[in-house]
């Protein structure tokens, strides 16, 4: 028995139909503890390079990590994990929720889905019961639609993740939904999911979690809830959610608008955590464990849906960078992609895309269906929606991404298709915020902002600064949030409430009786995340420092307007803050990790 | 304060400037003015609550309005 | 005295039924608590909670009277006499007495109030 672990594995191979389980390694979770630790080393570990992401050889994984389950807040995220088929490269996406909390109850720590089943299946697991079904009702419903439905069936005990019609046709941003309206929606893990007829997995579980020192697991769990619960920054996050940071992030002129030609968004009125607040939000929906409910169940009556969020990523992106300037009508885009289970932040990143280049004249009405494409089009964006999910017409383009958008489009559009690594950066616009560019640029699935929010770091030390400091942030930062990941835990009570992170060291000694200081527990993050750098080198010839350059528009475009009015950061410069960044990882000059730091971290597995 | 308002300092916000102090208020007066007087850069202030609502900095205050200055500052 | 919920404050986190099963069994296990959370999604989008009103009538119903007050009035189970017929579990008006495989006899709130010390919403207090 493994203390703080469910204690065993669930390998399924699709293509024979069949389940083995195997006791969870102790090496591992020592070496990797969970989450996207477990994720990193098995992806690495059992992918030969070069296998096709949507091809039998790709695997899903999904992990639990040692504090899932468990009564520490915040203990309620799930890692998804493959080579993604939107960029070729390493990603996992995490989702909040209650999964890995019940995939422990279960007694499973991780689930790897291998190979393609010849039919639509879901996988059934009911404690030491598991089972494919046959998912032919299930296949082609909606993500909320199908959630409903297995619930129905199952009882409303068992926990959902599933993919919608997106995942099923294919589109590279497709997402996994869980309880009705949260995603792990980034680099097409839910995309994986779809290539491999897995439309669901359902399980429920009813068994105790061992802990090392029960009283003491309690004493530490509760002094962390209290730390929460007292915050006085804990009344705001439950009252907005992420939706607060809208206003913020506009007047930092980093909240992406039109395409990030712009940072700031000039109709914010109707796109504040506020008006959604007072105007749509039903209920405080938490994650498990979460004594702090940013989850804002919403209805809106001008559509007629329930939704969860918008979320501020959504906000961003159904809102400001595809001009719409109403939170209602966000709501229902987001209640869309929720539907037909594909990435907000990718699916409106492509659409403000492909609206500036027909704007530019790149694409006209031959290119779209006939469809006139204008920011601030309600109905042409849900329009585009769901042609991406059902990959009609233009949807079909724009279904791959805008890295493969931007080629077929061509007439210079890559400049300002707004990718690193083939994946759509997210929420920040960057040009006057060199530690978030950096952050963007050196993200280890492509441009995605949960690896480090480093943007509040340029705020309180100067935005202009490209200094040493501004890397080293980053990087302690890429190491702080990946170890959440990989214990299972949530940022948001370390970042929002101020939850010291000391904190998880008596408690993770508490649960799994294993003595590591918080020296200890970042080497492990370090490890992975050189880890996935390395799956990168193995997967990309001549992987390197060309990868990590943003988009041209970020060094070569002034922002036109708002607070961040003419800046941007320099090719110069962003060459500098690499060279930086580079050299405080120990690695060469071109971006890959060093033999000596390879071998000082454990990974002597890795060839150089 | 019966004249004036309650002020509260949230989180690494207290590095600069009091956690929780009673301010007089002018007519007119509005946030980015309260943040100026207590020399705060107003970068540093990222999230502004009045009376348990977001409000933009330009919204004017009142005699008797709690205030709540919520930075997003020191990297996440 | 009793456990009441106002569900309108309820988030779905659970804390409280990962506390009772803290407190009551000393294990961390949601599945071994005291009290319910039926979420209602995708419409209305809302949690109902579901506690024990100490009506008694699980007392009543027991063939073998093992269940009585303890010092705060509230009905346990006394498992020593239990003959886990389950007629209790049947008869309550809440579907507030739950049973384990891990466990012969079922269990029920004892107004030990740990749910409502962990329950960051104020959703939950004894009346």
């Amino acid at each position: 028995m493994l203390n703080g672990y469910g204690g065993q594995v669930l390998r399924v191979n699709l293509t024979q139909g069949s389940v083995e389980k195997s006791d969870l390694d102790p090496d591992l979770a020592r070496d990797y503890l969970g989450g996207r630790g477990f994720a990193a080393k098995i992806l690495y570990s059992e992918l030969e390079k070069g296998v096709d992401p949507l091809g039998e050889a790709n695997k899903l994984v999904v992990a639990a990590g040692p504090i899932s389950g468990l009564l520490i807040p915040g203990a309620g995220k799930t890692t998804f994990a493959a080579k993604s088929p939107a960029t070729g490269g390493y990603a996992d996406s995490n989702v909040g929720g209650m999964l890995s909390a019940e995939m422990k109850f279960a007694g499973y720590d991780l689930i790897i889905a291998e190979g393609v089943s010849p039919k639509p299946v879901y996988l059934y697991i009911d404690n030491d019961t598991v089972e494919l079904r046959d998912a032919k009702d299930y296949w082609g419903q909606g993500a909320i639609t199908a959630e409903t439905a297995l619930k129905k069936e199952l009882g409303d005990d068992f926990q959902i993740a599933l993919v919608g019609p997106g995942a099923e046709n294919l589109v590279k941003y497709a997402c996994i939904c869980h309880d009705f309206g949260r995603q792990a929606g980034r680099a097409g893990v839910g995309t994986v999911m779809g290539s491999k007829k897995l439309k669901a997995i359902a399980v429920r579980g009813n068994k105790s979690i061992p802990v090392a020192d029960v009283g003491e697991f309690r004493r530490v769990g509760r002094e962390m809830l209290e730390f929460c619960k007292n915050s006085d920054a804990w009344d705001v996050w439950v009252r907005l959610g992420t939706a607060g940071v809208n206003v913020p992030s506009n007047e930092w002129g980093s909240f992406p608008t039109r395409n990030f030609q712009s940072g700031h968004f000039e109709e914010m009125d109707k796109m504040t955590g506020e008006y959604m607040r007072e105007q749509i939000v039903v209920t405080d929906k938490a994650c498990f464990a979460c004594p702090c409910a940013c989850g804002k169940y919403s209805y809106t009556k001008k559509w007629d849906v329930h939704v969860e969020g918008p979320e501020y990523e959504t906000a961003a992106f159904l809102g400001a960078d595809v001009g719409i300037p109403d939170i209602e009508d966000v709501a229902y885009a987001n209640y869309l992609c929720d539907e037909l289970g594909i990435d907000t932040i990718s699916a409106g990143n492509v659409i403000a895309f492909a609206i500036e280049c027909f704007e530019k004249g790149i694409i006209t009405t031959e290119d779209t269906d006939g469809l006139a494409l204008s920011f601030g089009d309600s109905e042409g964006v849900f329009e585009l929606i769901q042609k991406i999910a059902k990959r009609e017409g233009i949807g079909d383009v724009l279904a791959e991404g805008v890295r493969y958008a931007a080629e077929v489009f061509g007439g210079g559009s890559s400049d300002f298709a707004m990718q690193i690594k083939g994946l759509e950066i997210s929420g920040y616009e960057s040009r006057d915020a060199p530690a978030m560019m950096l952050a963007y640029m050196t993200a280890d699935i492509g441009a995605h902002h949960n690896r480090a929010w480093a943007i509040t770091y340029d705020i309180e030390v100067g935005r202009d600064g490209v200094t040493p400091d501004k890397a080293a942030k980053v990087i302690e930062l890429q190491h702080i949030r990946p170890l959440l990941d990989a214990l299972g835990g949530c940022r948001l009570q370390w970042v929002e409430l101020g939850m010291p992170l000391d904190y998880y060291v008596p408690a993770m000694k508490a649960i799994t009786g294993v003595d590591r200081s918080w020296d200890d527990l970042i080497h492990i993050a370090e490890r992975v995340w050189n880890l996935t750098r390395s799956f990168w080198v193995r997967e990309m010839d001549g992987f390197g420092r060309e990868w990590d350059y943003p988009p041209p528009r970020w060094y070569t475009d002034p922002v036109p307007t708002g607070p961040s009015k003419g800046k941007l950061i320099t090719k110069e410069n962003v060459d500098k803050l690499l060279d930086m960044y580079y050299e405080q990882r120990g690695w060469d000059q071109n971006g890959i990790p060093t033999r000596e730091k390879l071998d000082q971290l454990g990974l002597d597995f890795v060839p150089s | 304060m019966k004249d004036g308002i309650e002020l509260t300092l949230v989180g690494l916000l207290k590095k600069y400037g009091p956690a929780q102090v009673s301010l007089p208020i002018e007519s007119g007066q509005t946030v980015l003015d309260v943040i100026g007087r207590l020399g705060l850069n107003p970068e540093l202030v990222a999230i502004v609550m009045v009376n348990g609502r977001q409000r933009f900095k330009d919204s004017p205050l009142h005699p008797g309005d709690r205030v709540k200055l919520l930075p997003l500052i020191g990297g996440g | 005295m009793h456990l009441t919920a106002d569900s309108s404050k309820c988030t779905g986190c659970r804390l409280c039924q990962l506390a009772c099963s803290l407190y009551h069994f000393q294990e961390n296990n949601p599945k071994k608590s005291c009290l319910a959370i039926d979420p209602k999604f995708p419409d209305p989008g809302v949690f109902e909670v579901r506690t024990c009103t100490q009506c008694g009538e699980c007392a009543e119903v027991c063939p073998v009277e093992a269940i009585v007050q303890n010092e705060k009035g509230a009905y346990y189970i006394d498992s020593e006499e239990c003959t886990a017929c389950l007629e209790c579990v049947e008869v309550c008006p809440e579907n507030v007495i739950f049973t384990h495989p891990d466990r012969e006899a079922p269990f029920q709130c004892n107004l030990c109030e740990a749910c409502v010390d962990f329950c960051a919403y104020g959703a939950l207090s004894v009346e």
